[in-house]
């Protein structure tokens, strides 16, 4: 099992980006899980570069969405600017 | 009286002709290459009366269609390929310009352009697969970037080989990983200016990396909303476009608009159909835009009719990649571009497409040497059939 996520739904196809590396990959759409939503993290199985499982991880998908809050709020005050 | 042919179609035309009257190809920089041998009217006196009739009746003839203006549009609006139907790109629903349209062939793969010259703005759109990244060059040396394709370095490599060294003005159209995801190479690979974005948040890895790169090349960032202006050199671009509450994450794209004397650029990000209406709505009369940036890679989602007879393109350039999964460009979308009669250009077909242009006219040129894509076949309108 690895780490993905939904970044977006084309039709038919949703697009995952998978693994450390987080490189895109298109599958049908109704292989995922049938609550799935743009931007949810999920724990995937690929074998043959073929989807066999998917799983939302709703865990990471939280911590996810609360650090890059975090992170767009720090841009919106600029802090990064005067960081040393 | 000397007669040249046209060398792109073939047809025949004045001496003194500019344009080619049958496809709109630029003839002015070598009419001597297509000048056709002169005939003979000398000798017998009642042929040379007829010939200066004839002549006479083609001024007249002529000089009442230019008087009607519909000479000019025939010229400007006629199709540049014989591979495309005449009669569909014929609808009349292009308005009378007064700049041409130079179209076609254009530079090889391996040419790397000259700077911009004094004058001349150039907006490349560029092949980065399937994904959107646009690149402006204004006169005056500034740049602007559109979006960045995926995180396959493409744009970077695009930047980078044509001698680019800098982004004054970057912007984000919305967080999708094939439009922000080219944007994180760049900004660790050169000095940015500003980052602009519509501010929609969203929980993907190529988001957070995007955040993160911003950060640590200590780029000012920036949220813009319908209304604003983001400064760009000499230029603005005027947001057209921000829905951060949008439900579909493409309908948070910041489209934008910019004019350069006569010739005006929009640019939709992924906006579709909600966005469109929107824009409709609120600004119908600030969507008239010489060259589209066609939504969401030619989707059937987006370029709708009604937005498309307020945009009133006259080129719509798409960017999809060969052989992507999701079938962009759209049948639909093309026909709707057909009809309304914009020369459609893609990254798929075309390769990289860039407009140059120096206020009052322009010129397209694309790595790969094609004409503008055919239009799609009309949808059939089955008969109804009473029994």
């Amino acid at each position: 099992m690895e780490q993905a996520y939904i970044d977006r739904f084309e039709g038919d196809y949703a697009v995952i980006m998978v693994g450390a590396e987080q490189l895109p990959m298109d599958v049908l759409r109704h292989h995922l899980p049938r609550q799935s939503r743009e931007g949810q993290w999920l724990r995937v199985e690929i074998v043959a570069n073929q989807l066999v499982s998917a799983h939302i991880d709703t865990a990471a998908t939280e911590a996810a969405r609360q650090r890059i809050q975090e992170k767009l709020e720090r841009l919106r005050r600029g802090d990064h600017l005067t960081d040393t | 009286m000397s007669m040249l042919s046209c060398p792109h179609c073939g047809g025949i035309l004045r001496a003194s002709a500019k344009f080619c009257s049958h496809c709109g190809h630029l003839l002015a920089t070598h009419p001597a290459a297509y000048q056709l041998p002169s005939k003979s009217v000398s000798g017998d006196p009642s042929r040379f009366r007829r010939y200066f009739r004839g002549v006479l009746l083609f001024l007249l003839l002529f000089g009442i269609l230019l008087g009607s203006g519909r000479f000019a549009w025939t010229t400007l609006s006629q199709p540049l390929s014989t591979h495309t139907t005449p009669t569909r790109i014929a609808v009349p629903t292009l308005p009378l310009r007064t700049h041409p349209t130079v179209a076609g062939p254009i530079a090889s793969a391996q040419t790397a352009l000259p700077i911009a010259g004094i004058g001349t703005l150039r907006v490349h759109f560029i092949d980065v697969e399937q994904g959107d990244s646009t690149l402006i060059q204004a006169p005056d040396g500034t740049t602007a970037l559109i979006d960045g394709g995926y995180d396959n370095g493409l744009a970077l490599q695009y930047l980078q080989a044509h001698g680019i060294t800098h982004i004054d003005v970057m912007i984000a159209s919305h967080p999708h990983a094939d439009h922000i995801g080219g944007l994180v190479a760049i900004l660790k690979a050169m000095p940015v200016g500003v980052v602009w974005a519509s501010g929609a948040n969203y929980t993907s890895g190529t988001y957070e990396r995007f955040l993160d790169a911003i950060a640590q090349a200590k780029v000012p960032y920036r949220e813009a909303k319908r209304g604003d202006s983001i400064p760009f050199g000499t230029l603005i671009f005027t947001v057209l476009h921000s829905e951060l509450k949008a439900r579909n994450l493409n309908d948070t794209s910041l489209v934008v608009h910019m004019t350069y004397g006569h010739i005006s650029f929009l640019f939709t990000g992924d906006a579709e159909g909600p966005s469109e209406q929107a824009m409709l709505r609120q600004d119908k009369d600030s969507l008239r835009a010489t060259i589209l940036k066609v939504g969401h890679h030619g989707s059937y989602t987006s370029s709708s009719p009604a937005f498309l007879a307020a945009v009133k393109p006259h080129v719509a350039v798409y960017s999809a990649g060969k052989h992507n999964s999701y079938g962009h460009p759209h049948a639909s979308t093309i026909t709707n571009l057909c009809h309304a009669g914009a020369l459609i250009y893609g990254t798929a077909i075309h390769g990289t497409v860039i407009i140059s242009t120096s206020q009052e006219d322009f010129t397209v040129r694309t790595t790969n040497e094609a004409p503008p894509q055919a239009c799609a076949q009309p949808p059939v309108v089955a008969a109804t059939v009473v029994p």
